[in-house]
């Protein structure tokens, strides 16, 4: 029974003390793709804000036709 | 085929590939923090996840108020060509139709595909037992279409929740009362329901000291029961940022000079406890399961 005696402090003691060292909020992501219907393989993978619609792409194949258009017209 | 949605609701997901990180919501805690889990193996009408307890219709025997239930992911595919932005909504409503909580409330999703490609998205939230969301046995709904850019309209899924248990809360006047009754620790939580946490037997050490109360060097919670055993908590979590929905960032350090001091948290939906472990970090514990292993 060798331990650390607890001791029972108040959700206000403790949040005061953690928000001191807790940032804020972070952004919130979900995801989306884009996938060729021929090979079935997933070609460009990105994350959404969910607040801003913001998009980033994560993850591009630079072989595929669509990618390499998107590049040249600066879409992705 | 053509633009279309699709619905899964589920005990709990993993990550498919990758990381194979696990989340489960049956049964556990409210809002506890959500692993990476997105970047896998994208299979269209599935998305990254696999589906753990995959159903329609769930029976709440044995849980209580403050547990969280399933979760909700809504898919949008979408066929090529297409070139524009959509905006993307999912909810969920309650057995008399009304909204419980929106989801995805209007997402702008841009869309520049080819013949021949394809593209998704998905959104997913959870539901739990509590007032102001599952309080009553009944038939739910979950809800999800897009306007804009290739529009689809309205999906909807009917979720069967049977045995709901009462949502009733005590006073304020008892939030943060801890104590041992039985062999079990016993809190009433943030939102106001008394939980009951059942440990592992570490075996017997003297009745004289039941109710005595601490922590261990690797972090974990322990009590002394009524009949004189140790009982040792059966999981904790070191607190992260959950990647699921806002909360607190990442790793809280409160200090060595700070272990062993313990609260009933309102963070993360508040059903559970919160103490600062011996290395000095907050580390979350409740009545529920561990979220990180299949439901």
């Amino acid at each position: 029974m060798k331990g650390i005696p607890v001791r029972i402090v108040t959700q206000e003691e403790m949040e005061y003390l953690l928000r001191k060292k807790c940032g804020k909020s972070e952004n919130i992501f979900s995801y989306a793709v884009i996938g060729c219907k021929k090979t079935g393989k997933v070609v460009a993978k990105f994350k959404i804000n969910n607040k801003t619609g913001e998009k980033i792409l994560i993850y591009k194949d630079k072989k595929d036709k669509l990618i390499q258009k998107l590049e040249q017209e600066r879409k992705l | 085929m053509s633009n279309h949605m699709y619905h899964r609701v589920a005990k709990g997901i993993h990550q498919d590939g990758g990381n194979n990180n696990i989340m489960t919501w049956w049964k556990t805690n409210f809002n506890m923090p959500v692993p990476e889990i997105w970047n896998g193996n994208w299979v269209p009408d599935r998305g990254p996840f696999t589906y753990n307890g995959q159903a329609t219709s769930f029976d709440l025997s044995g849980l209580v108020a403050g547990f969280e239930l399933v979760v909700f992911c809504a898919g949008f595919h979408w066929e090529g060509p297409l070139s524009g932005t959509a905006y993307v909504y999912s909810e969920w409503r309650d057995e008399n139709n009304n909204l419980l909580f929106t989801c995805a409330d209007g997402i702008p999703i841009d869309l520049d595909i080819d013949s021949g490609y394809w593209y998704e998205y998905m959104r997913a939230c959870n539901i739990g037992i509590a007032g102001w969301e599952v309080d009553t046995s009944g038939n739910y709904k979950v809800r999800s279409w897009s306007t804009g850019t290739g529009a689809m309209e309205t999906m909807e899924t009917t979720i069967t929740f049977s045995n709901v248990p009462s949502t009733s809360q005590m006073s304020t006047s008892k939030r943060g009362y801890i104590w041992v009754e039985g062999n079990n620790l016993h809190f009433i939580n943030n939102n106001r329901w008394e939980h009951s946490i059942t440990g592992e037997d570490q075996g017997y050490v003297d009745t004289a000291k039941a109710g005595y109360i601490w922590i261990d060097t690797d972090n974990y919670l322990h009590w002394i029961g009524n009949d004189g055993h140790d009982y040792k908590g059966k999981w904790r979590i070191k607190q992260f940022a959950s990647t699921f929905s806002n909360g607190p960032t990442g790793e809280v350090f409160a200090g060595t000079s700070k272990k062993g001091y313990i609260w009933v948290d309102n963070e993360f939906g508040g059903t559970h406890l919160s103490y600062i472990g011996n290395d000095g970090y907050k580390y979350l514990f409740g009545s529920g399961n561990y979220p990180y292993q299949y439901p």
